[in-house]
């Protein structure tokens, strides 16, 4: 399985005439955390619900753990645990209780391992209380220790930091970032917060249209053409003299909008020191220099295009 | 499977509708207490008439005829009521809302996804909705019958007097032993939790295919007053369906409290369509469930 927990090959998924999913093909290394990206109805819901035989596929494969998912469901997501959606429990039962229906886990060994990981995602001491009395970031945590029994050595997370207050976000920021680490868990995020996923995911596939439009490590994606911002005191004569000598290196060169001694310049790959040292060399006074943030979010832009992300403000 | 069955009725102990039960039940008891404590002398004088018109043989058994009105007929005269409006609403309730109300908050998703078998999902579902509808079927019975004796006493012997469906009077007034009509009383009771679940199948398949448990319960109660009808008034252009008709299965419940034997013969009968009835309506939700995309 080539070191992969989860490998989608060309999956398609159509409801009525709308394809969800166009042949979409993913692979998730082993111990990495795995971050999904898309505009609201790329199909990451449905590919999620696919990988987690919760919906059929109309062609393509689905396999974790090498086993395939539609042939053998409950031999391959032995070891998966999934939130798929926003974390549904029982409310009116002990948040024990509903770890032990959900996981369907039993036995001594079990148990002890539910009180361990409880007290790692810092619920133990409200496994007693009903579920009714949890905050939304209460129920995240329980979701992510429900996802981690019995045995799970891959997690799949459905936008697990959506509605939680900035407190919350860090807290189960750090909690996923940790199950890789300690853990050795491979886990799957999806989220609408690019910050978020940049910040979390050490592996990256943005979706769009049902497609896997990019997918790679983290650093990788994000040194796809990236952007430097420069602020000297002649920032014209800047600009021709990095033209010139970085000549088709540089993919666009121009004043930033609302700064305008500040130039910015994409790159098909990262320069900054280079472009600095030019700089100098010919005499330019250079006040700043830097990478320009919310890389993801441009990557991210640029790859499913401004049609959908407008669509997206509209539709929130 | 015994694990999901326990879970599944650990599920449905958590629910706040039992409290809703019980008060309702609460509610009927006081009513029939109150009711049975109101007409007593009328009813006492009913059983005077009653065997009056026995057999010199019979009739020489009773010293004090007013003593028939006892606590075990004010059980059997409020098991009636119990089992043939009561029960059957509560049984709906439970099992329209089993899988509906799973879809509905999401459980059911957070549960598929781990590949579980939806077969055993479902089987267990159904089993632990009978175990809810037979545990409450002996409570109430044991409780019914504590409160009559508590409150109208205990008479060695028993008329056959509200030992049949409802509306349906024995075909002779007989007289049995208090132990034979304890005996029969559980029986029926027994016999109606197995015809309540059999019922409240219908809206346990309703619920597979809808997301509000309202809908799933409304559905059986309809299927119910529909047979109902059917069967009380147009009883005469049925008789090809009469036997399978729902409301005809409860009835099975009368062969319990026959006064010389247990009618076993028309018992297996109504087991048989019960049978059609479970197999029917269980493992159509057992198909949905495995084909359904959640």
């Amino acid at each position: 399985m080539d070191g992969c927990v989860l490998k989608v090959e060309n999956v398609v998924k159509s409801f009525g005439r709308f394809r969800a999913l166009d042949g979409a093909s993913l692979s998730i290394p082993k111990g990495s955390i795995f971050g999904i990206i898309g505009p609201n109805g790329a199909g990451k819901s449905t590919l999620l619900r696919i990988v987690t035989s919760l919906a059929h596929p109309d062609s393509g494969r689905v396999m974790v753990n090498g086993i395939d998912v539609e042939a053998y469901p409950k031999k391959a997501l032995v070891g998966t645990g999934a939130i798929v959606d926003s974390p549904a429990f029982y409310p009116d039962l002990s948040a024990r209780l509903n770890l032990d229906i959900l996981s369907r886990g039993h036995g001594k060994r079990y148990r002890a391992r539910r009180e361990e990981l409880a007290e790692y995602t810092g619920i133990a001491a409200w496994l007693n209380h009903r579920v009714r009395e949890f905050s939304l970031g209460m129920k995240q945590r329980l979701a992510i220790t429900l996802a981690l029994l019995p045995d799970s050595d891959f997690v799949i997370l459905d936008e697990p930091t959506n509605g939680l207050d900035p407190n919350g976000i860090v807290d189960i920021r750090s909690l996923i970032r940790n199950l890789g680490a300690e853990l050795g868990t491979t886990v799957l995020v999806t989220s609408h917060m690019l910050g978020e996923i940049e910040k979390i995911c050490s592996n990256l596939a943005i979706l769009n249209h049902g497609r896997i439009v990019a997918q790679g490590p983290m650093e990788e994606i994000l040194r796809r053409s990236p952007v430097t911002l420069i602020r000297t005191t002649e920032p014209d004569r800047a600009e021709s003299l990095l033209k010139e000598t970085f000549g088709t290196r540089i993919l666009a060169i121009a004043r930033k909008d609302d700064e305008k001694d500040v130039l910015r310049v994409e790159t098909e790959s990262e320069c900054a020191s280079e472009l600095n040292e030019t700089l100098v060399k010919n005499g330019f006074a250079v006040s700043m220099l830097e990478n320009e943030p919310d890389r993801l979010e441009r990557i991210f832009l640029e790859l499913t295009g401004k049609e959908s992300s407008v669509r997206n403000e509209v539709k929130s | 499977m015994i694990l999901s069955i326990y879970h599944e009725i650990m599920k449905m102990a958590s629910q706040k509708k039992h409290y809703i039960m019980l008060l309702g039940y609460a509610f009927l008891i006081s009513l029939m207490v109150f009711v049975f404590w109101k007409f007593h002398e009328d009813f006492q004088k009913m059983a005077g008439e009653m065997v009056k018109g026995m057999p010199f043989l019979l009739k020489n058994l009773i010293q004090e005829p007013e003593k028939l009105c006892d606590g075990l007929m004010f059980s059997r005269f409020t098991c009636q009521i119990l089992f043939w409006v009561v029960m059957p609403i509560f049984a709906f309730m439970f099992a329209g809302e089993s899988i509906a109300c799973e879809l509905q908050d999401g459980t059911l998703r957070a549960y598929l996804s781990r590949g579980f078998s939806r077969t055993q999902f479902v089987i267990a579902k159904f089993i632990a909705v009978f175990a809810v509808i037979l545990f409450y079927s002996m409570l109430f019975a044991v409780l019914t019958l504590l409160i009559g004796i508590l409150f109208f006493g205990y008479s060695k012997m028993q008329i056959t007097l509200f030992m049949g469906a409802p509306g349906e009077m024995p075909g002779t007034i007989g007289l049995v032993s208090a132990d034979k009509a304890i005996g029969s009383y559980f029986l029926g009771t027994l016999y109606s939790a197995f015809a309540l679940s059999a019922i409240s199948s219908v809206s346990f398949m309703i619920s597979v295919f809808v997301k509000r448990m309202t809908v799933a319960a409304t559905g059986g109660l309809v299927f119910f007053f529909v047979s109902f009808i059917l069967q009380v008034a147009f009883s005469q252009y049925i008789e090809g369906i009469k036997p399978f008709l729902i409301t005809r299965v409860m009835d099975g419940y009368t062969q319990m409290f026959t006064v010389d034997a247990v009618d076993w013969d028309s018992i297996i009968k109504s087991f048989a369509v019960m049978c059609i009835y479970w197999s029917v309506c269980v493992s159509t939700p057992v198909v949905v469930m495995n084909i359904k995309e959640y």
